[in-house]
C-alpha cells in the first residue's frame, strides 16, 4: 500500500517533467547575442533600432576548443537594424532578419540617438523597461549623431563599442546611467534628467576610431534640452553625490599677494548634501561639501608640507569649490531649468506638505530658486613628495 | 537445521555418532576419530581444515593416551580438568554439537555420558591486519579490521579496556549460521538503543548473511531511501571513536566493514583525520568537502539549466566564450551532459573493477574520452568537460564511498529536472531531497540533526570541528550522557606543567 503510493509519486514526478518537455529550451548556440543597442530616428516618424549582435568565431574553436585571440577583434560583432513604428514593431522585424533569437539579457548597453532624444524618449525607454530580458544594469547613453554611428565604430582596445563604453562608464568619474537609475529619475519628482553623452573620435592619419563621452545631455520630460561639456558635467555629478573622487585644480594666493599659480588637489571621500529652505515665498538650497583632499601637482611656492600652510591653501580650494558649484548650478537653472540635481526630492523631504501644493509649479519654482554653496574639504596628504620644487 | 527437533544426547555414544553422522551425511571434510580413554571408548568430532590438527594431538590425544591408559572408567568431568586446553564448553543437545563443530571447535563424546565438552581448537588461515584501503588517512592508525570477527573485536578492545565496552553476540542466517555482534558501552548509550537494534537483528530470517551489507539492508528505517542509513567502516578507532559518542557497532564474522548505527547526513561527509589534524584544518577540510558535495550532486545540472534556460546569469564574456565552444556542437547541453557524465560513471567503474595493471591503461583511455579528443571530436564543449571533470573530483572528496555514490546517482534525475525546467526543476529537485532526508531517521534519530536540535553545541562537530578541548558534550542521541571529558581541558601557560 505504502509501496504503490511512492511508486505512484515516483511516476507521477518523473512524467510531470518528462511531458512539458524542452519546449522553451534556448541552446547557446541559438541565441543571438545583443551587445548593444542603439535607436534613432527614421523618416515618418518610425525609429530606426540597431543592435551589436554578436557572431561566433567559426574558425577559432577548430583547433580543439583553444580560444585563439587574433590581434583584431572587431569582426565579432556585426550590426543590424530595422525600422519599425515603434521599439517593439523594429525589434520584431530585426527577429525576422535574424537566424537565431535576439538575446537581450547580455545587452550592456543603450544608445538614443541626438534627433530621437530631442523627439522625446519616453515612449521608446518603456520596451526596454516592460520587455523581460534587458538588464536594469545595463547603461543608457545618448549619442552625438546617430546611435547607429557609434555601434558601428570598431574599436582596438576593447572587445566592442559596446563594452568600450561600458568600461568608460566604470571608471571614476565616467558617470553611468543605468536603466534602474533612469526609471528612477524618469518617475522622480524633477522629472529632469542627466545622461552620459557620447561622441565619436577619429584619431588623425589612422583609420581609428572610438567613442568616448563628452559630457552629459539634460533632459527635461524625456526630451533633450541641452548638453554640457566637461566641468558643467563634474559638478552637476559632485552637487548629485556621484562622484567620489576628482581633482579640482584652484588659483593660489601667495601671502604677500602676488599670484603664486595654481594647484591641483585630488578630492576623495566627496560628499555632498542639499539642505533646502523656504523662508517666506524665497526657496533656497544650501550645496553642502565635505570631503578629503591631497595635493596632486604644486605649481606654487607654498611648501605643502608645513601644517601652518594648510588653512590658507584650504581656505582658498573651498573658495574655488564653492563658486564653482554655484556657478554651474545657476548655468543649468538659466539655460535649462532642468533640476537635474534632485532638488526637488530635497524640499520634497524637508517640506512634503508645501511640495505637494507647489508641486505642479516646480518649473517655475526652480530657475529662481537661489543656491548657496559651503565646502569643508580638508587638505590631508602633500602627497608622496614633499619638496617644493620651486 | 532450526526446522529439526532438537535431540538431547544420549548416553550411548554409538546413538549420539549415529545421529551426528546422519546430520554430516556426504560432508568429506568431517572427521570422527574413534579412541578410547582408559577403558571407555570416546569420538572426537570436527571440520578438517577449521582445527588445528597439530593441537588435537598434542593437547588431547597424546595425554589422553600417556595418562589415562592405565585407569579404570573415567568420567568426562574429569576427564577436561586434566585435558590442557584453555577453554570448553558442556554440550546438552545436538543442535549446540553441530554449531560447535562448525565453528571449528573440537567436539569430544563419551560413552555413558549424557553431555559431550567442546575444546575451543578452531584454526584457519585468515588476513593479516592491513591498512584499510577505503578510508586511508595521513594521520592516524594504520590498523583495519579483518574477516575474522575475534579478531576484530580484540582490536576494539584494545582501544576500550574498560568492562563497560559491551559486545552481545548472536547467530543470524539459517545456513551460515554468522555470528553477529553488537557492541556498545553501556552508561554511555541509550539503552532503547540497543534494545531496537537487537530486536531488529533478531527479525532477520534468511539463508545468509555474507556481507554487513546485507544486514544493513534489512535492518535501515527506509528500505526505500537511496541515502545510506548505517555507517560502514573498517577502521577500528573510528568504531572506538562512535562508540564513545554513545553510538553502536554491529560486527558481522566474515566481513571487514562493520556498521554503526545511528548514523546522520554528517557522518557521512566526516572523515576520522577531522579529528587527528589540526581543528582549523579540519573545519577548512569539512567545508571544503560540504562545498563540493553540493556540487558532486547539482554541478553538471546547473551547468544545463543555465546554459538552456538562464543565459542572462553568465558573465557575458563567458557567455561568449562558451557560445563560441558550443558553436559546432550537434546536442543540447542536457545530452551532451548525460553523454559524459555516463560516460563518466563507466570509467569509473571499470578502473574499479579491473586488476590493477588494467586499471592505468582505463585511466589513459579515459583521460582521451573526457579530455581533449572529446572535444576535438565535436561532440561536447569544453566547459563541460570542465563541468564534469569537477563534479567527479567533487564526488571523490566525500570521504564515504557508500554516500558518495547516492549522489553520484542523483546527479542522473537532477539532470533531467535542470534540463526539461531549467532552475524551476533544480529547485524542485533540491527541494525534494531535502523533504526526503528530513524526513528521513535512523533508528529513530532524524538523519539531519540539525532539524530537531536547536541548540548550537550540537553543530560543534557538524559546521566545525571545535578543538577538542572544547567538545565537552557528547552528541546527542536519545537519553544523553552529557559531558565526555573534564572541565577546563584547554591547556597553556600555568594549565598544568610549570614550564612558561
Amino acid at each position: 500500500m505504502k509501496s504503490a503510493r511512492l511508486a505512484a509519486a515516483v511516476l507521477l514526478f518523473t512524467i510531470i517533467p518528462l511531458v512539458t518537455g524542452c519546449w522553451d529550451r534556448t541552446e547557446v548556440n541559438d541565441l543571438a547575442l545583443i551587445m548593444g543597442a542603439g535607436m534613432d530616428t527614421a523618416p515618418n516618424g518610425k525609429v530606426e533600432l540597431s543592435v551589436q549582435v554578436y557572431t561566433p568565431n567559426q574558425t577559432s574553436t577548430s583547433g580543439g576548443g583553444e580560444m585563439t585571440n587574433s590581434g583584431n577583434e572587431g569582426d565579432m560583432v556585426i550590426v543590424k537594424s530595422a525600422v519599425g513604428t515603434d521599439l517593439a514593431d523594429a525589434a520584431q522585424r530585426l527577429q525576422e532578419e535574424m537566424p537565431r533569437k535576439v538575446f537581450w539579457g547580455h545587452s550592456e548597453v543603450f544608445i538614443v540617438g541626438e534627433e530621437l532624444a530631442k523627439r522625446g524618449i519616453m515612449d521608446q525607454v518603456d520596451f526596454l523597461f516592460r520587455h523581460p530580458q534587458p538588464r536594469e544594469h545595463a547603461y543608457f547613453f545618448i549619442s552625438k549623431g546617430r546611435a547607429k554611428s557609434i555601434l558601428s565604430i570598431n574599436t582596438r582596445m576593447e572587445r566592442d563599442s559596446a563594452e568600450t563604453l561600458r568600461e568608460l562608464t566604470v571608471l571614476a568619474g565616467g558617470m553611468g546611467v543605468t536603466l534602474k537609475d533612469l526609471g528612477g529619475m524618469l518617475a522622480g519628482r524633477s522629472k529632469a534628467i542627466i545622461v552620459p553623452l557620447i561622441g565619436k573620435k577619429e584619431e588623425a592619419g589612422q583609420s581609428n576610431a572610438y567613442p568616448y563621452i563628452n559630457g552629459a545631455a539634460v533632459l527635461m520630460k524625456g526630451k533633450m534640452e541641452g548638453e554640457y561639456q566637461g566641468e558643467v558635467k563634474r559638478y552637476v555629478q559632485i552637487i548629485r553625490n556621484e562622484l567620489e573622487s576628482t581633482t579640482v585644480t584652484f588659483p593660489v594666493q601667495e601671502s604677500r599677494g602676488e599670484d603664486g599659480g595654481v594647484m591641483s588637489v585630488r578630492l576623495i571621500k566627496c560628499h555632498t548634501k542639499l539642505i533646502p529652505l523656504i523662508r517666506r515665498n524665497q526657496w533656497s538650497v544650501m550645496i553642502r561639501i565635505e570631503g578629503e583632499a591631497s595635493v596632486l601637482q604644486n605649481e606654487t611656492h607654498v611648501n605643502v608640507m608645513l601644517p601652518q600652510e594648510m588653512p590658507r591653501l584650504e581656505q582658498q580650494l573651498n573658495k574655488e569649490i564653492e563658486s564653482k558649484v554655484k556657478e554651474n548650478f545657476r548655468k543649468i537653472q538659466d539655460e535649462t531649468g532642468a533640476d537635474v540635481f534632485g532638488t526637488a526630492d530635497a524640499f520634497w523631504h524637508k517640506y512634503p506638505a508645501r511640495w505637494t501644493k507647489e508641486q505642479a509649479r516646480w518649473d517655475e519654482i526652480f530657475p529662481e530658486i537661489s543656491v548657496y554653496a559651503h565646502s569643508g574639504v580638508h587638505i590631508i596628504s602633500p602627497g608622496f613628495s614633499g619638496k617644493t620644487f620651486k | 537445521m532450526q526446522t529439526n527437533e532438537d535431540v538431547i544426547f544420549s548416553a550411548h555414544l554409538q546413538e549420539n555418532i549415529s545421529h551426528l553422522k546422519e546430520r554430516y551425511a556426504d560432508c568429506f571434510d568431517v572427521v570422527f576419530h574413534d579412541f578410547s580413554c582408559g577403558q571407555t571408548p570416546a569420538v572426537i568430532v570436527y571440520f578438517m581444515g577449521l582445527t588445528d590438527s597439530d593441537m588435537i594431538n598434542r593437547y588431547i590425544l597424546e595425554p589422553t593416551l600417556k595418562q589415562l591408559s592405565e585407569d579404570g572408567g573415567i568420567t568426562l568431568g574429569d576427564f577436561c580438568k586434566c585435558l590442557p586446553v584453555s577453554s570448553y564448553t558442556m554440550l546438552q543437545t545436538m543442535d549446540q554439537a553441530v554449531m560447535e563443530i562448525g565453528d571449528g571447535n573440537v567436539v569430544l563424546l563419551m560413552d555413558g555420558e549424557e553431555r559431550a565438552i567442546s575444546l575451543y581448537l578452531s584454526k584457519w588461515e585468515q588476513r593479516s591486519i592491513t591498512e584499510p584501503e577505503a578510508e586511508s588517512v595521513v594521520r592516524g592508525p594504520r590498523e583495519g579490521f579483518i574477516e575474522t570477527l575475534m579478531v576484530n573485536v580484540s582490536m576494539i578492545r584494545r582501544k576500550l579496556k574498560s568492562p563497560e565496552l559491551k559486545m552481545k553476540s548472536i547467530r543470524i542466517g539459517r545456513f551460515s549460521q554468522t555470528e553477529v555482534v553488537v557492541a556498545f558501552v553501556s552508561g554511555i548509550i541509550d539503552s532503547s538503543l540497543v534494545t531496537e537494534i537487537e530486536s531488529r537483528l533478531s527479525r532477520i530470517n534468511i539463508d545468509g548473511i555474507l556481507e554487513s551489507g546485507m544486514i544493513e539492508e534489512l535492518i535501515e528505517d527506509n528500505p526505500y531511501s537511496p541515502f545510506p542509513q548505517l555507517q560502514t567502516t573498517e577502521r577500528p578507532d573510528v568504531v572506538a571513536a562512535n562508540l564513545l559518542e554513545g553510538r553502536a557497532a554491529i560486527l558481522i564474522e566474515g566481513t571487514p566493514i562493520a556498521l554503526i548505527a545511528p548514523a546522520t547526513i554528517f557522518t557521512f561527509l566526516q572523515s576520522p583525520e577531522d579529528h587527528y589534524q589540526r581543528y582549523y584544518i579540519g573545519t577548512a577540510i569539512r567545508w571544503l568537502r560540504y562545498f563540493f558535495a553540493f556540487i558532486a550532486l547539482i554541478g553538471p545540472s546547473f551547468y544545463v539549466a543555465i546554459v538552456t534556460y538562464h543565459q542572462e546569469m553568465i558573465p557575458t564574456t563567458l557567455l561568449l566564450n562558451m557560445t563560441k565552444s558550443r558553436e559546432q556542437i550537434p546536442f543540447p547541453a542536457l545530452v551532451e551532459a548525460l553523454l559524459m557524465e555516463i560516460t563518466f560513471e563507466a570509467l569509473r567503474e571499470a578502473g574499479v573493477r579491473l586488476p590493477k595493471q588494467i586499471g592505468a591503461a582505463v585511466s589513459i583511455v579515459g583521460a582521451l574520452v573526457i579530455g581533449q579528443a572529446a572535444i576535438a571530436a565535436g561532440l561536447v564543449s569544453s566547459p563541460m568537460v570542465m563541468v564534469v571533470a569537477l563534479t567527479g573530483i567533487a564526488s571523490f572528496l566525500i570521504p564515504h564511498f557508500a554516500f558518495g555514490i547516492t549522489v553520484r546517482l542523483l546527479r542522473f534525475p537532477m539532470m533531467l529536472l535542470a534540463g526539461f525546467l531549467g532552475f524551476f526543476g533544480l529547485m524542485m529537485g533540491i527541494t525534494l531531497i531535502l523533504t526526503h532526508l528530513f524526513a528521513l531517521r535512523s533508528f529513530g534519530v532524524p538523519y539531519v540533526t540539525m532539524s530537531t536540535v536547536s541548540s548550537l553545541s550540537q553543530l560543534k562537530d557538524i559546521l566545525v570541528r571545535v578543538p577538542t578541548w572544547k567538545m565537552n558534550t557528547r552528541p546527542r542521541i536519545g537519553v544523553w550522557n552529557r559531558y565526555r571529558q573534564g572541565a577546563n581541558q584547554r591547556p597553556g601557560p600555568g594549565r598544568g606543567g610549570r614550564r612558561r
